[in-house]
């Protein structure tokens, strides 16, 4: 099966100001079915309702989220992807000094037997991954424009953007490991260290290494390349639909509201 | 201390009560893992004369202190049991890359033993420490794709599952597990030992960690390390062809990327490329040029040419490995019939069906596409390969006429004369079938299985494996003398028609290096270096270790570095020359060259350095880092680097002696372990009697030393028979493309591997007379207990 390239775009990582960002969310929320549910703010796939208050929200202290653009994210190019997931070893080995494929913040052990689609009886053959045409994607995350899911999601606040490069960083000492962002990622790019709200669980996702990903530097076949950001997220598809469990914390809301 | 590596616990399962155990791994530390806790589980628990099947028997899927760590190469698992296609079940291993063994460490465990016999097919599934026995009715039957993915809808996609296919459902001896798709675990037939248990498959799903002891920054710059000193596939450390910033190439050399080399199925093409600006390091050490080390390695090249390399759509392999040296394929023409195009496996593991066909003359694909089919059906049915012995002995039995001579030596009817070994034995009806006349004479039928083989019709290979895979009684086969020969391995065949063995033991075409099993880097391997390790095993010989040397810098460069190694006065490990010898030589380079001290330290070495392979568990196609690429080390490798690895992840400070004092307990258990087995098997043909392994174990086929003529042994093993050894049609006593040795002889010499052998037990401590460990050995390694199981085999 001859597949292109992913297509990327090279747009240039400029902030937004914020009528471009309430255009953006206009343009999520026309794009992608998402959920609001009634008489309370909601995260949708990849998108925010932004209409409506409700008595919870009402009154509460706005909460800073606008945040820049990330200056830099990893890309994968699956055609030159051998599936070794050195990238996970190198992400969990030079950080945390473990090898744990199950918190690696760059995902290709999903994918890497049956495809991002998953595993069904029928059409492993002709699938991607291993068991079928051995194209191997790797997932990373899209370090999101404003309004940025787990950010947003997160009850705590604890997701923030963290100079040099202005990725989404977890503040460990903030997260309570309750595991919202984690389903609150259209991409399922973040995860817990240990069971929801268990003791010492923590969320952990994509930091870019502070500019410098070990992941990247890894990959022994050029397969993942640290470039320039650029809006990813519209154009690859997510991995999961948000629940309708997950929703914007009041504070949240009033500071959408400020903008739109 | 709490060690790194190890998650300190083994998880035990006994099919035949259900019970699901735990113990701590620490009581096996001495044996770190692997084969190591595999051979002394058999020690312990399974008594000699257990048969493979037998519920006693136990099937030990190890992993070591460096599974899944996330340093090169250490994603391979081994599986440890005794083996059905050996006649005495004697114990053995089969390797097993893909991702399987790390996911059962990040399950949390350190080795999985499986004992007793479900009463009803089962599977295990193991997600963390959340183990159960499952009902596989539905899955009996299925080949391994199928149960995996019925296994995976169940536990997840990024579940890892092992499972045997139809070949070791119907107890097939040769038969493997499959896990991934395409990795196998071969090792004399271990697919039928699952199956004996009713055992079809074992999932895996881990969250957890292995944990590295060593500090982080340690941990990345040791990492980076090894890996500026690693070359390709084997540890090649020069490029197969001339190139611009190489000082060397070797054409035998698996570093086949090169400019205007692709893999050409890729969308679009990948460009293997050159590696410009090799030495320079970055900061960290990474090689240069950073991020092209997994396409060094093109194997679909190297294996099938530019066929090969025009179908290849990447390099795949195991866990966290840089090499990549399984090919993934995209062979469309497979799709006509009915199986799928994208196939993945390496070396001889694409060959198994493809060998018994004729590949179409003209067409450049005809043997890559039969290769592939061969793959995609082996690896479904989980059908063993021999290491090709099995196909070497199916082509002589079906080519071979046989003459009067051999028939009277063999003492086989004069009615067999002329015939081929089918043709005699298999009945007619059978012969009907494969070959579309009642006598099994050419010209075969075009529709037949054996007409549509010479005609290199892939559609053979289907015809052939279910003809062949249906022998365990429970599947009907329409050719039940024909599967229960060739379904079970050579050494089962030669049992029931004695011209298999006569065969295997002396004619030139045989791969056969003894106890029927095939060689796997013998004599063509650095002459006696590769016999002794071939003669240490109770199959191939898995052992890479050599081998991996053999190509690379000039020999000249290779054998004076390993004479700093294991041949001076200086030498770094345990094993050693220090009259300094010469070690590596090329027979086709240097002519026969008699054995020395140095050969046999070196030998010595590569052995215990199996063991630690085996155990830790690391790649035997990428350790060991006895050479390097970089010119500015003079091709240096790094012999302390697989004691540091483990000493990083464990915690647990050895040196370069003490690591292979542990290879060497391994190794030496190994040695006891198949010596009390062999034993039990004299005694039962003759009470009074006594192994010796030197000359009942180390011993080598007849072909490898006879020459045209030769009258001192015949047909039937051992001296004196009379028959010229001509009748074997022999006339080098060599296969012409591995010439052992140019000028004189081509011949092994006898004398001189005794003396080999003698050298060598010397080394490891071991008796010379009997080939055993003597006493004051086990003393040293902590094996004093092995006496008092086997007290008449251990001299003082
Ligand atoms: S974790 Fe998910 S939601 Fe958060 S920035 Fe990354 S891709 Fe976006
Ligand atoms: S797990 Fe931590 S980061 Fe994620 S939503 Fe909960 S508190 Fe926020
Ligand atoms: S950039 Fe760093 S944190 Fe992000 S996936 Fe790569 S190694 Fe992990
Ligand atoms: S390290 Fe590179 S080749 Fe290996 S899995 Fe990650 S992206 Fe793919
Ligand atoms: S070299 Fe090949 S067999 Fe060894 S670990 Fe790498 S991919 Fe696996």
């Amino acid at each position: 099966m001859k597949e292109p390239r992913d297509a990327v775009s090279e747009d240039p990582g400029k902030e937004a100001s914020s009528g471009e960002i309430a255009d953006l969310i206009h343009k999520y929320i026309s794009r992608r079915d998402f959920l609001i549910a009634t008489g309370a703010f909601s995260l949708g796939v990849t998108a925010f309702c932004i209409m409506g208050g409700t008595s919870a929200a009402a009154g509460a202290a706005p909460r800073k989220i606008y945040v820049a653009n990330a200056l830099g994210m990893v890309v994968g190019d699956p055609t030159l992807c051998t599936g070794c997931r050195r990238c996970e070893a190198a992400c969990t080995g030079y950080h945390e000094g473990i090898a744990r494929p199950s918190i690696s913040r760059v995902k290709v052990a999903r994918n890497v037997q049956f495809g991002v689609e998953g595993v069904r009886m029928n059409g492993y053959q002709t699938g991607n991954g291993d068991f079928g045409n051995f194209r191997t994607i790797q997932d990373t995350c899209r370090q999101c424009p404003h309004p940025v899911p787990c950010q947003l999601a997160c009850p705590h606040d604890a997701i923030e953007a963290l100079a040099p490069v202005n990725a989404r960083v977890v503040d460990v000492k903030k997260c309570e490991g309750c595991g919202i962002c984690v389903q609150a990622c259209p991409w399922g790019m973040i995860s817990l260290t240990g069971p929801a709200n268990g003791k010492g669980s923590k969320a952990t996702k994509c930091t870019l290494c502070n500019g410098n990903p070990e992941c990247v530097q890894a990959c022994p076949s050029g397969a993942l390349t640290y470039r320039k950001w650029s809006d990813l997220t519209k154009t690859i598809p997510p991995r999961q639909t948000v629940p309708a469990s997950v929703r914007l914390t009041a504070a949240v809301a009033e500071s959408c509201k400020e903008c739109h | 201390m709490r060690y790194g590596g190890w998650t300190g616990k083994i998880l035990r399962i006994d099919l035949s009560t259900g019970a699901i155990t735990t113990e701590e791994t620490m009581k096996y530390k001495e044996y770190l893992g692997g084969t190591g806790i595999g051979w002394k589980v058999l020690w312990d628990e399974v008594p000699p004369g257990t048969k493979a099947w037998d519920p006693e028997n136990r099937i030990v899927f190890g992993v070591g202190p460096l599974t899944g760590c996330g340093a090169p190469s250490s994603g391979r698992m081994v599986v440890t049991s005794l083996m059905p296609v050996h006649i005495n079940d004697l114990p053995g291993a089969g390797h097993m890359g893909g991702a399987w063994g790390p996911e059962l460490k990040y399950a949390g465990w350190d080795s999985l033993i499986i004992q007793g016999k479900a009463a009803a097919p089962v599977w295990i599934r193991i997600v963390d420490d959340e183990v159960s026995i499952e009902d596989a009715s539905e899955l009996w039957g299925n080949g391994t794709y199928r149960t995996a993915t019925a296994i995976c809808t169940e536990m997840g996609s990024d579940a890892h599952v092992a499972a045997i296919g139809q070949a070791g459902e119907n107890l097939c001896r040769l038969s493997c597990i499959i896990s991934d798709r395409h990795h196998s675990a071969g090792g004399g037939g271990l697919g039928s030992v699952m199956g004996s248990k009713n055992l079809k498959a074992i999932g895996v799903k881990g969250t957890g960690s292995v944990r590295i002891a060593t500090d982080v920054k340690t941990w990345k710059k040791l990492n980076y390390y090894w890996l500026s000193l690693m070359g390709a596939n084997n540890n090649h450390v020069v490029p197969m062809n001339k190139q611009p910033w190489a000082e060397y190439y070797d054409s035998a050399s698996r570093w086949t990327a090169d400019r205007g080399l692709f893999w050409g199925a890729a969308s679009p093409p990948v460009e293997t490329g050159y590696c410009t600006d090799f030495e320079h390091p970055l900061p960290g050490d990474c090689p240069r040029p950073q991020n092209k080390m997994g396409r060094r390695t093109h194997k679909g090249y190297k294996d099938f040419g530019l066929p090969g390399a025009n179908h290849t759509v990447k390099m795949n392999g195991c866990l966290h490995c840089p090499v990549r040296c399984h090919i993934a394929t995209d062979v469309p023409q497979l799709e006509q019939y009915g199986v799928s195009r994208y196939n993945e496996n390496t070396c001889t593991g694409n060959t198994i069906l493809s060998s018994i066909m004729k590949t179409v003359p003209g067409s450049q694909d005809s043997n890559l596409i039969n290769s592939q089919m061969s793959t995609n059906l082996t690896s479904d049915y989980g059908f063993w390969h021999d290491y090709g012995q099995w196909a070497v002995c199916y082509n002589w039995a079906q080519s071979h006429v046989m003459s009067a001579a051999e028939c009277k030596a063999l003492m086989l009817p004069a009615s067999f004369v002329g015939k081929t070994p089918f043709q005699n034995r298999l009945p007619a009806a059978e012969l009907a079938i494969l070959s579309g006349n009642p006598t099994g004479s050419t010209p075969y039928a075009p529709a037949s299985p054996w007409g549509k083989a010479n005609a290199g019709d892939p559609s053979a290979q289907q015809d052939l494996i279910k003809l062949i895979i249906p022998n365990g009684g429970k599947i009907y086969s329409k050719t039940p003398v024909f599967a229960d020969v060739v379904a079970n391995g050579p050494a089962y065949w030669a049992e029931k028609w004695p011209e298999i063995g006569y065969f295997n033991n002396h004619c030139t075409k045989s791969l056969s290096f003894k106890m029927n099993h095939a060689k796997h880097h013998g004599a063509e391997s650095f002459g006696q270096i590769g016999c002794l390790i071939n003669m240490t095993y109770n199959r191939d010989a898995m052992n890479h270790t050599h081998q991996n040397v053999t190509v690379g810098p000039p020999l000249a460069v290779v054998n004076q570095l390993m004479k700093e190694l294991f041949a001076s006065p200086a030498a770094p490990g345990i094993f050693n020359d220090p009259n300094g010898s010469d070690i590596c030589h090329t027979s086709s380079v240097d002519g026969y060259k008699p054995v020395t001290a140095g050969m046999a330290a070196f030998t010595a070495a590569c052995m215990v350095e199996l063991e630690l392979k085996n155990a830790m568990i690391s790649c035997d196609w990428t350790l060991p880092a006895w050479l390097s690429p970089l010119k500015s080390r003079g091709y240096r490798g790094d012999i302390n680097m697989h004691a540091d690895l483990y000493a990083a992840v464990t915690g647990d400070k050895v040196d370069l002696k003490q690591f292979q004092l542990i290879g060497l307990r391994l190794l030496t258990l190994f040695r006891a372990l198949t010596a009390r087995h062999m034993d039990y098997h004299v005694k039962k043909e003759n009470p009074t009697g006594q192994v010796n392994m030197r000359h009942d174990h180390d011993y080598m086929n007849d072909w490898m030393f006879d020459k045209v003529g030769d009258t001192t042994t015949g047909p039937v093993r051992g001296p004196g028979t009379g028959i010229p050894n001509a009748v074997s049609g022999n006339t080098d006593a060599y296969p012409a493309k591995e010439v052992a040795f140019q000028g004189t002889t081509q011949l092994m010499s006898r004398e001189d591997m005794e003396k080999a052998k003698e050298l060598l037990y010397e080394q490891l401590g071991w008796d010379r007379e009997t080939g055993m460990p003597t006493e004051a050995t086990l003393k040293k390694l902590g094996l004093s207990y092995v006496k008092g199981k086997i007290p008449a085999l251990i001299v003082a």
